[in-house]
């Protein structure tokens, strides 16, 4: 027996918002999280601009983690990922306690590389025999799996306890795994999203591959600039975000708010064939992956409201466009309106599908459509897909009912998720 | 009372009890602070003050960096009560001097 699954808490550690009230004031009103890093500029880089949650104070896990953990935590991948299920918990309305078992309840919280920065550390004090001194709780902050460890943890959970790694595509991939998971009867609920750490060092490798925006590094607010005409890469960022995911049944029977229906889920991969490389998707892999999800969903193309795009800020969003409107096959003035969050909140890597799937819920939920910070012109190759009216630049207020998001990763790997009003 | 030197100086059990003290204080969350007053010997790490073994592996490598002496790792897992850790620190101290 398949089930309907429904989401029914959310949780945000964005660049431009800490909390779920704070990030959905971000979006409307256009707020940045994108900053100056003096750090990459001691380190001469080309790129200076990154965007990551500087508000964010982990007192708010105090009252969740034991002093000794708390004395030792220094990986922001870990306090984000927590902090941001803690909040999608309390939003679902469900209790924590210390005796609390929950075997129909799991996590997937995917990661891009744990905590760059934390790893440094480990190393560093190795290399200065400050080793058999180190302490013990790095480990668990070094692995892959730290953020899913330390949310089953605190929440006492006892279903599938993991997490995922498909660099840009991890977030939404791991909603559309738990959803896949519930969706089979193997869960009732599933925590699910991803973390990106805060780390300089992250930030200065991808723009050492040229693919970072380097000419706005004095007015940093201005440097992500998807589907611009003068956009000039992208630029890399942190967070979390995660969801709650349940059957209906027993959102209805526990009296849980929905806030949305997942009503379909692809993952998939070009294979480093056909035009997809380990940096590039592939046309064919994407359109399969969106079409996929459409019949899935049972819908047709001109059912969808609002897509929420990939949508970086380099040359490949012209692409990722035509690959939209290939897949969907609608004339430019019948696209579905599009934008991307990465105008405000940069490119959150591992954790940009899970803060973008929380960006499109957000506005499914409250009826608007987030402008497209930072659009001066579309590109022209934008425009012979897209009428330029449905790339909208100041926050539209419209009714949605559907929503697409996609994200798409290194490697040649997709993920395309809809949400659905119920 | 037994007595120890350290760094050249005599210490007596209740000294080293409240340096253990000190060493244990980081670990404790603030409802969990107030067991610290009734520490006795007999105090066990992990069910009366609310440790865990990892906090208690912790506590043991920072008294391994201030009395500058080395415990080995079986050693550390006999180390559960106040009693226990005094006795080893202690001794590892005596050899060392």
């Amino acid at each position: 027996m398949m089930h309907r699954v429904v989401v029914t808490g959310m949780g945000v550690v964005a660049p431009n918002g800490i909390t779920i009230t704070d990030f959905n004031t971000a979006l409307q009103q256009g707020i940045s999280g994108l900053h100056h890093i003096p750090q990459l500029q001691e380190w001469a880089m080309g790129c200076q601009v990154a965007a990551y949650p500087k508000a964010y104070n982990r007192e708010v896990l105090y009252p969740y983690l034991s002093a000794g953990v708390l004395k030792s935590l220094r990986s922001s991948c870990i306090a984000y990922a927590l902090t941001a299920a803690l909040e999608a918990w309390n939003q679902a309305g469900l209790p924590i306690s210390k005796e609390q078992y929950l075997p129909h309840v799991g996590c997937i919280m995917g990661n891009s590389a744990c905590d760059v920065d934390h790893m440094r550390y480990a190393i560093q004090e190795c290399e200065e025999l400050r080793g058999n001194q180190f302490g013990v709780r790095h480990i668990e902050q070094l692995m892959a799996s730290g953020g899913s460890a330390y949310i089953g943890g605190v929440l006492g959970l006892g279903n599938r306890v993991t997490s995922n790694s498909s660099a840009c595509s991890t977030g939404t991939e791991s909603i559309i795994m738990a959803y896949e998971h519930i969706k089979l009867g193997n869960a009732t609920m599933m925590v699910a999203g991803s973390s990106e750490a805060s780390s300089p060092y992250m930030w200065s490798i991808f723009d050492a591959m040229r693919v970072c925006n380097r000419n706005h590094n004095h007015e940093p607010t201005k440097a992500s600039r998807p589907m611009s005409i003068d956009s000039a890469g992208f630029i890399a960022g942190s967070g979390a975000a995660a969801l709650v995911l349940e059957t209906y049944d027993s959102a209805i029977s526990r009296g849980a708010t929905i806030l949305a229906e997942i009503t379909a889920g692809t993952i998939n991969s070009g294979g480093q064939r056909n035009g997809g490389t380990m940096t590039a998707p592939s046309a064919t892999s994407v359109v399969h992956c969106i079409r996929n999800t459409v019949q899935q969903a049972g819908i047709q193309p001109h059912n969808i409201d609002l897509i929420c795009g990939h949508l970086t800020g380099t040359f490949a969003d012209k692409l990722e466009i035509a690959n939209w409107a290939t897949a969907l096959q609608l004339s430019p003035i019948h696209m579905p309106y599009i934008n991307s969050a990465k105008g405000l909140i940069g490119h959150c890597i591992s954790a940009a599908g899970s803060i973008e799937c929380v960006a499109a819920l957000l506005q499914l939920q409250h009826n608007y459509i987030h402008a497209n910070a930072n659009l001066t012109a579309l590109q022209p190759e934008i425009t012979a897909h897209v009428a330029p009216e449905k790339i909208p630049t100041s926050t539209l207020t419209k009714q949605l009912n559907t929503v697409i998001k996609a994200n798409f990763g290194f490697g040649d790997v997709n993920s395309c998720i809809i949400f659905k009003k119920v | 009372m037994p007595l120890l030197i350290i760094c050249n100086t005599v210490m007596t059990r209740d000294q080293l009890l409240n340096e253990l003290k000190a060493l244990i204080t980081p670990y404790l969350n603030a409802e969990q602070l107030p067991k610290l007053d009734a520490l006795t010997q007999d105090t066990v790490l992990t069910t009366d003050l609310g440790l865990d073994s990892v906090d208690l592996v912790d506590i043991v490598i920072n008294a391994e960096t201030k009395y500058g002496i080395q415990i080995e790792n079986e050693t550390i897992a006999t180390m559960t009560s106040v009693g226990k850790c005094i006795e080893v620190i202690e001794a590892k101290v005596a050899a060392k001097v």
